[in-house]
């Protein structure tokens, strides 16, 4: 069925078309680069393990071992966590827009879900350091406790900072999200 | 994954323009639009080996760069109004006086789609690229009667825009 208003804007719209050269190339690179960030976060996380390895067995005290397996848990997690948003990054791409939006949406509530859970791990890891400062300091006085409260205040403050810059960047792409979504269903029914 | 690549190489040769204009009506900042356009050859690299072509395969292709410019715009919101520029064009933006009638009647109307409504963008631009109602319908999860009321929608405002009347 011709339609004279867009049969007379073709043209016009095909000749303003932007360059589009190398565009096989420009996938390849995304595919490397992804690649490397994905090899390089499992690189790192079994560079881990194996620290956790050293400590479990090299030293040996409770204390060490404690440690390690903490290592171990929060690589694992870190790695399941990784794998399963990589999986589902590209996930509904091949679902109408109105389909996607909902799954993008549902995702990124997702994301600020793990990242509230992320304020709880670190609520429990002020309590956990706060135990072994005063661990220390009945073990050993008060001679390192300045160094492991500077170590702990930097280290908590930059965990901090990374959820609340996650948490703000994901709850505007959750709203954005959710008011395209609204806006594409606003003139009709869903098919 | 060498066929995956070929079938890749030769997707993006067919469908690069459109996709570079569709790209263009999302992003008018040439550094994202790159960045989007990437991801878009990056999606159809992924999704490519599940197509059993039961649409069109400008269809699909429509459909995973619509998705991707969605993503896009949820991630980096456009810049505000007045920054937007017009996509630069083949012809390496001549000097005003060098323009043809219908390089100036391109510009325009790239600068008129991009400032439509995003859910009248999405069905002119598909429409632009030759898609019918009911491919239209699928690549948006709309009815095709919903197509045709923003189809209409979107021409009156853009007759407006390029001063044509209604």
């Amino acid at each position: 069925m011709s339609d004279p208003d867009l049969d007379r804007w073709t043209a016009a719209w095909r000749a303003g078309t932007p360059d589009a050269a190398g565009l096989a190339g420009k996938a390849r690179r995304e595919r490397r680069w992804l690649l490397a960030w994905i090899a390089g976060d499992w690189v790192v996380g079994l560079g881990l393990i194996g620290f956790a390895g050293w400590l479990w067995f090299a030293d040996g005290s409770p204390t060490m071992r404690f440690a390690a397996a903490g290592i171990v848990v929060l690589v694992i997690a870190a790695l399941a966590f990784t794998t399963l948003n990589w999986r589902g990054s590209l996930a509904g791409d091949r679902a109408s827009a109105a389909e996607f939006l909902e799954l993008a949406e549902r995702r990124s509530r997702a994301r600020l879900r793990y990242v509230r859970f992320g304020w709880w791990v670190l609520a429990a890891d002020l309590v956990v350091i706060a135990g072994a400062h005063g661990f220390v300091y009945a073990e050993e006085g008060a001679a390192r406790l300045p160094e492991m409260i500077a170590m702990s205040t930097a280290a908590i403050l930059a965990a901090a900072a990374i959820l609340w810059w996650w948490g703000r960047r994901e709850r505007r792409r959750a709203e954005r999200l959710a008011a395209m979504r609204r806006a594409m269903l606003a003139d009709g029914e869903r098919t | 994954m060498r066929d995956n690549d070929r079938e890749l190489e030769r997707v993006l040769s067919t469908h690069a323009a459109a996709l570079s204009r569709l790209a263009a009506s999302y992003e008018s900042r040439p550094a994202l639009r790159e960045e989007l356009m990437q991801d878009i050859a990056f999606a159809l690299w992924r999704a490519l080996p599940s197509f059993r072509r039961e649409a069109s395969e400008k269809t699909f292709v429509m459909r995973i760069a619509t998705n991707r410019a969605l993503s896009h715009l949820a991630a980096r919101p456009p810049a505000a109004e007045g920054l937007d520029v017009a996509p630069e064009l083949v012809d390496a933006a001549p000097r005003p006086d060098e323009l043809t009638a219908l390089t100036q009647i391109a510009r325009r109307l790239q600068q008129a789609v991009h400032h439509l409504p995003l859910t009248l963008r999405q069905v002119v631009v598909l429409a632009l690229e030759g898609l019918d109602h009911e491919e239209i319908a699928r690549v948006l999860g709309i009815s095709s009667g919903n197509v045709g009321v923003r189809l209409h929608r979107g021409k009156s405002i853009l007759k407006a825009e390029l001063g044509e009347g209604a």
